[in-house]
């Protein structure tokens, strides 16, 4: 048994939450399921859970997991839809990722005396010279772009919505973003400004976000309409129950456990770790 | 045990560890000795494996640490991934919390830097980005101003590169050193998010962070005047120009004050720009001479071409071509002896209209063909397309009006392109004069209504009425078919009827 379907096996089954990610999916209106809740609270284990359910669904999915030491921006939203409804459909949005390198063409004219290889002494025989290095330090091409962030982000995301209209899917790529609370403001204002109105106003289905996070989003804007937001409620008793049962532990205890972790899964979690602990040490 | 006595035991369990409080990881605290210290450990990097923590504590057996690892592993609160497991977020927090006053962090930060600085050379599965932030991270635990030091320069070259993630991501890893941090050292990184905020264009966030800091009193002048520079930036980019003028003018008190000499150049140049918009023109040129004299003096390059480029465009402006390309001239020398040859181009581009100003027509078109060939390898951009245009107005004025008429049409595209449909307009309204000229009513009359629409589009209202106007001048369009037919009848019968008269008086 793998690690995730260990895990899975103790997932308390959050039906409810399971049967409004079936319903958003179903609805053609919603792009955006927008789940929040505290630390703890459990929300990856519920984007694990639904992943799983994709997997086994036979629907194109793909995680974008921030961390602390790996956030993921506007840009890594956009090449994760590109790789995953396939590069070859977005040539706009390729091109337009092409690095800020400018070519340059150097013409090299040198006048007077030049020194080549002097008191060199090369041992064995020398073949031809196939080039040459020239170590100056007035040739160093650094390049600062002078087209701003906020142009190249526009240009990018024009890029990739006329790519993206043209592509046809059988099924809609599900992008979930966890942790997404870590994300820079600019990415969130972004993606609820911009890119989730220009999907919806554009009638683009062919992409549906699940949202995860500890801060509800802000979406007074024109996103409001294509948003559907769930707050994950803490566990309640017949849950802790069943999670208890799942650990070998008494049924009974669960409107203890639920009294002193207020219903909260991580610390029901390391609560329950550690009695086991405790009492394998006995 | 009976059920009401496992009842009673389990509440009184609870509540003990409700009394004490959080707990630094309860699992950790049913560890053995060596095991627990191993757990600990696992705390210190953001994901860990076996490997990862052979290298940060090797005087550990490693069979000790692959089998806490192990152990640790099977708690709901780690998740495996990839390459690893990552520990709950709040687990990891207060674990590492109470690393950062222990004399064996140090050391143990030093060898997970050198650890991710070999990883980040040997592996090849595009997540360096990651690696080297993790370096970075444990550079600053090994070593705060070393580490620092690494973060800014990161974060730099980052956000040349546009990877504003890639630098958020490492402010955000320096600020879990913030509770051993000096006050200095947490202003630099403040003045870093600001940065960030300001390139993209978040000014309340970017105004928030500058202000705490101008308004640090512990924090050191050199970084209160850059602040000061840098939310005058953010206000000018705003268009609150006598904003951006007040803030100008305390850094540079503040730098003239406490000898910030380094400083100078730039905040005079930036208030020159912003006096310039506001028409202030000989003000503008004496803080540039200013900036110019002391960045010469400081033998700071950029600075010396950054001044006389802006002192070329007010000479541009003012009309005085001649002196505008002696200065535009010497900074294009400067830009290509450093290698920068991205603002070169723009330099070029600039060089370009004050050619033309000077109607010097073959310097015109090649100062803006050099600046086309950089400008190329970035795609569709504003500054592209603008050269384009220039080049455009610089052939037409050649007579070579279907080559200028091509160019313009590049240009209008890219503008569109790039969402500037006011710009698209003007190049469009132009290619319909130059069509006009050129005695082509019928095109002119198309490029005049799609220019129409592109000022819709950007709802230029003075633009719409002069480009209606314009096409009014131009005429209605060709009469219908059937009336050029009979026009066409009734002349041919005239010359007939001439033709006759004519051969009947010979006769």
């Amino acid at each position: 048994m793998s690690d995730i379907e260990r895990r899975l096996k103790e997932f308390v089954d959050r039906k409810n939450e399971v049967a409004r990610f079936e319903r958003f999916f179903a609805d053609p209106d919603k792009i955006v399921l927008a789940v929040t809740g505290p630390e703890g609270r459990g929300k990856s284990l519920l984007r694990v859970r639904l992943v799983k359910k994709c997997s086994d669904d036979g629907l194109p999915h793909a995680v974008l997991l921030s961390t602390n030491d790996d956030i993921h921006d506007f840009l890594s939203i956009l090449h994760c839809c590109c790789e995953n409804l396939g590069v070859t459909q977005f040539p706009r949005f390729t091109a337009a990722l092409q690095p800020l390198v400018a070519a340059v063409d150097v013409n090299l004219r040198a006048g007077g005396n030049i020194k080549m290889l002097e008191n060199a002494q090369i041992p064995g025989s020398v073949g031809a010279v196939t080039g040459m290095v020239l170590n100056n330090p007035q040739f160093t091409f650094a390049g600062a772009a002078t087209v701003s962030p906020m142009e190249r982000r526009r240009t990018i995301t024009t890029e990739f919505l006329s790519d993206l209209r043209k592509v046809t899917v059988a099924a809609p790529l599900v992008i979930f973003l966890d942790a997404a609370e870590k994300m820079m403001p600019e990415t969130l204002a972004w993606l609820w400004e911009k890119f989730v109105p220009a999907l919806g106003q554009n009638e683009i289905r062919s992409t549906k976000i699940v949202f995860f996070s500890q801060i509800e989003p802000a979406t007074e804007s024109d996103a409001e309409l294509y948003v559907e937001k769930t707050q994950l409620p803490p566990l309640d008793v017949p849950d802790i129950a069943e999670y208890l049962e799942l650990k070998g532990l008494p049924k009974d205890f669960a409107a203890l456990m639920k009294h002193f972790t207020k219903g909260e899964p991580l610390k029901i979690v390391q609560e329950t770790e550690r009695y086991k602990a405790e009492q394998a040490a006995q | 045990m009976s059920d009401a006595d496992a009842l009673r035991d389990f509440a009184r369990f609870l509540e003990a560890a409700n009394t004490f409080g959080p707990q630094v990881d309860p699992l950790i605290g049913l560890l053995p000795q060596n095991e627990a210290y191993v757990a600990r450990v696992c705390a210190i990097p953001h994901e860990f494996n076996v490997p990862t923590i052979c290298a940060a504590i090797p005087d550990v057996p490693a069979p000790t640490i692959e089998k806490t690892v192990e152990k640790i592993a099977t708690s709901a609160t780690v998740t495996p991934t990839a390459s690893g497991f990552l520990m709950h977020d709040s687990v990891r927090r207060r674990v590492f919390g109470t690393w950062l006053d222990k004399p064996e962090f140090s050391s143990i930060s030093r060898r997970l830097s050198e650890y991710y600085a070999h990883r980040t050379v040997i592996e090849t599965n595009g997540r360096q980005a990651v690696l080297e932030r993790r370096r970075v991270f444990h550079l600053v635990g090994a070593d705060h101003g070393q580490g620092l030091d690494a973060v800014i320069r990161l974060c730099s070259s980052a956000r040349e590169r546009f990877e504003f993630s890639n630098c958020s991501s490492m402010l955000g890893l320096a600020h879990e050193y913030d509770s051993v941090l000096a006050s200095s050292e947490q202003t630099a990184l403040r003045y870093e998010e600001a940065k960030v905020a300001a390139d993209l264009a978040n000014w309340n966030r970017a105004t928030q962070l500058l202000l705490g800091i101008i308004n640090d009193r512990g924090a050191s002048d050199e970084i209160r005047v850059r602040a000061l520079n840098r939310l005058g930036l953010v206000e000018d980019a705003q268009h609150h120009r006598e904003e951006a003028l007040g803030r100008f003018s305390s850094a540079l008190e503040l730098a003239t004050q406490r000898s910030i000499w380094n400083e100078i150049p730039s905040v005079s140049i930036n208030m020159a720009n912003v006096l310039r918009d506001l028409g202030r023109i000989d003000d503008a040129l004496r803080h540039l001479n200013a900036a110019i004299e002391k960045a010469e003096e400081l033998q700071d390059d950029d600075s010396v071409a950054a001044a006389r480029n802006a002192e070329g465009l007010i000479h541009y402006r003012r009309g005085e071509y001649e002196s505008a390309i002696r200065d535009l001239g010497d900074v294009a020398d400067i830009l290509f002896r450093r290698g920068r040859m991205v603002p070169l181009a723009a330099v070029q581009a600039n060089l370009g209209l004050a050619y033309a100003g000077a109607l010097r027509w073959v310097d015109s078109e090649a100062a803006f063909r050099q600046s086309l060939e950089v400008y190329r390898g970035f795609g569709a951009s504003e500054p592209y397309a603008r050269t384009l245009g220039g080049l455009a107005r610089t052939v037409y004025a050649q007579q070579r009006v279907e080559e200028s008429l091509q160019i313009a049409a590049m240009a209008e595209k890219v503008f569109l392109d790039t969402a500037r449909p006011l710009e698209a307009g003007t190049i469009a309204r132009d290619s319909a004069r130059w069509l006009v000229a050129a005695g082509r009513p019928d095109n002119a009359r198309q490029r005049y209504a799609v220019a129409i629409e592109y000022f819709r589009a950007a709802e230029a209202s003075n633009e719409i009425t002069v480009t209606e106007r314009e096409l009014t001048a131009v005429g209605s369009e060709k009469l219908p078919r059937w009336v050029r037919i009979c026009l066409w009848g009734v002349g041919i019968v005239f010359l007939l009827v001439v033709v006759l008269i004519v051969v009947g008086e010979l006769i």
